[in-house]
């Protein structure tokens, strides 16, 4: 397995996720702190204890939060609340500067690699004195397989509405438009991406088209729902909990690239 | 048609206790063969002969209207509960209403049985979010409405 130190330019070169984080660690010349997508990765608990000695960075959203490792590690047994983040510190640029000279980054696909929170996390940590590493994350071979088949799934379903598109005659729905059917496929790559760094199976989520040219994401989980609907590069974004309540819990416009806080309170 | 009128006709709101008939198309129900907010196209810049098209259950037999609008599956929807939501506020005292609306387009896609077209409109003044909570509604109804038919259909005959 190679590390790799990058930069956001060189970031398209990244390699396949690859299975052992060791080299990492071995490689390390002074503290290395753990950041993860996925909040309680495997990962950083099976690195050895005192490799991990500054804590985990648990949270890239409006505010950069780290865990103290033994806080995370209370956290993934079970004792606090699953991605509990009290005893976090937010990091200002007091602590910003005390941070490790070397940050590993533990992706597991390219397209995390790419995503804005990957590059959010370059962009505060980055410093001339800091490395910034982006290392493939070991997944369970079984997530991946599932991942893999819901991609699958939803690129089958993306087509049948591209084929649509181009049916003619009166059936003929409205035209999809590029930018509507890009953001569908962004979001495919984020969910795929986002299961296979979570522990959830089994999903009910499918893509609809519309006749106004739109196409409609849904979710259910447990008692949840997550409506989203792609037009041009905007998600719309509705929540419901529980299912059968008519007001949702709130309306967003976004980009694919911040779809991932709407799964995490999905999946949470 | 020759017969057909060049200038919408519009008629009174439908008293709550009417049914409506709504077409839906199969590309949109979901995987498990449910009806879906896809069903329902509202949008806030709609003109009047642009809402939700339906057909006034009294005005046109069933099975008229299963063959006017196959292959698509049409869905018999009360009007109260499609405008009074429970858990959620009326949208009968915002100005939802179905209304009866014909037009040259209409009268021809329904021929004989023009007087039994009504659209959806009103909601072009709800926010966003309302506007999706209301399409739910709508996908949730139309699934109860496939769901009464379908155990309808699975009573066995009387006995003579």
């Amino acid at each position: 397995m190679t590390k790799i130190t990058t930069t956001l330019s060189e970031q398209a070169t990244l390699p396949q996720p690859e299975s052992s984080l060791s080299p990492i660690l071995s490689a390390a010349t002074s503290p290395v702190l753990f950041w993860t997508d996925a909040g309680a990765s495997e990962t950083a608990i099976s690195a050895p204890h005192g490799a991990v000695t500054h804590g985990v960075i648990v949270g890239v959203s409006e505010e950069i939060q780290v865990l103290p490792i033994e806080q995370y590690l209370l956290s993934y047994k079970g004792f606090l609340e699953p991605y509990s983040t009290s005893g976090a510190v937010q990091t200002g640029q007091s602590e910003l500067n005390r941070l490790p000279g070397i940050i590993s980054c533990i992706v597991s696909t390219k397209q995390q690699a790419l995503s804005s929170r990957l590059q959010s996390v370059y962009l505060r940590f980055a410093h001339p004195n800091r490395l910034i590493q982006f290392t493939p994350e070991p997944t369970t071979q079984g997530q991946v397989e599932y991942a893999s088949r819901l991609l699958g799934k939803l690129q089958g379903q993306l087509q049948q509405v591209i084929s649509m598109a181009k049916k003619s005659g009166s059936e003929k729905f409205a035209d999809f438009e590029e930018s509507t059917l890009d953001a569908c496929q962004e979001l495919i790559n984020t969910l795929s991406s986002y299961l296979v760094n979570s522990q959830v199976k089994n999903e009910s989520l499918f893509l609809v088209p519309s006749e106004d040219g739109t196409i409609l994401f849904k979710w259910i989980r447990n008692n949840k729902e997550l409506s989203i609907t792609i037009e041009q590069n905007v998600l719309q974004v509705q929540r419901w909990t529980p299912l059968s309540s008519y007001q949702s819990e709130g309306y967003w416009e976004i980009t694919p690239d911040h779809v991932r806080d709407h799964f995490d309170w999905l999946i949470r | 048609m020759a017969d057909s009128i060049a200038y919408p006709i519009v008629g009174a709101p439908l008293p709550h206790e009417a049914n409506v008939y709504r077409a839906l198309r199969l590309e949109s129900f979901s995987p498990e063969g449910d009806p879906t907010e896809a069903h329902f196209i509202m949008k806030k810049k709609h003109r009047t002969e642009e809402g939700p098209s339906h057909g006034i259950c009294d005005l046109i037999p069933r099975e008229h209207a299963e063959r006017l609008f196959h292959p698509q599956r049409i869905a018999k929807l009360n009007v109260s509960e499609m405008v009074n939501p429970s858990g959620g506020q009326s949208l009968s005292e915002r100005g939802v209403v179905v209304i009866p609306y014909r037009d040259a387009k209409s009268d021809e896609f329904y021929k004989e049985y023009a007087e039994a077209h009504a659209v959806l409109t009103g909601y072009q003044d709800l926010t966003n979010k309302e506007l999706n909570e209301f399409k739910r509604h709508l996908a949730s109804l139309a699934k109860k409405a496939l769901e009464a038919d379908k155990s309808t259909t699975n009573i066995d005959p009387p006995k003579t």
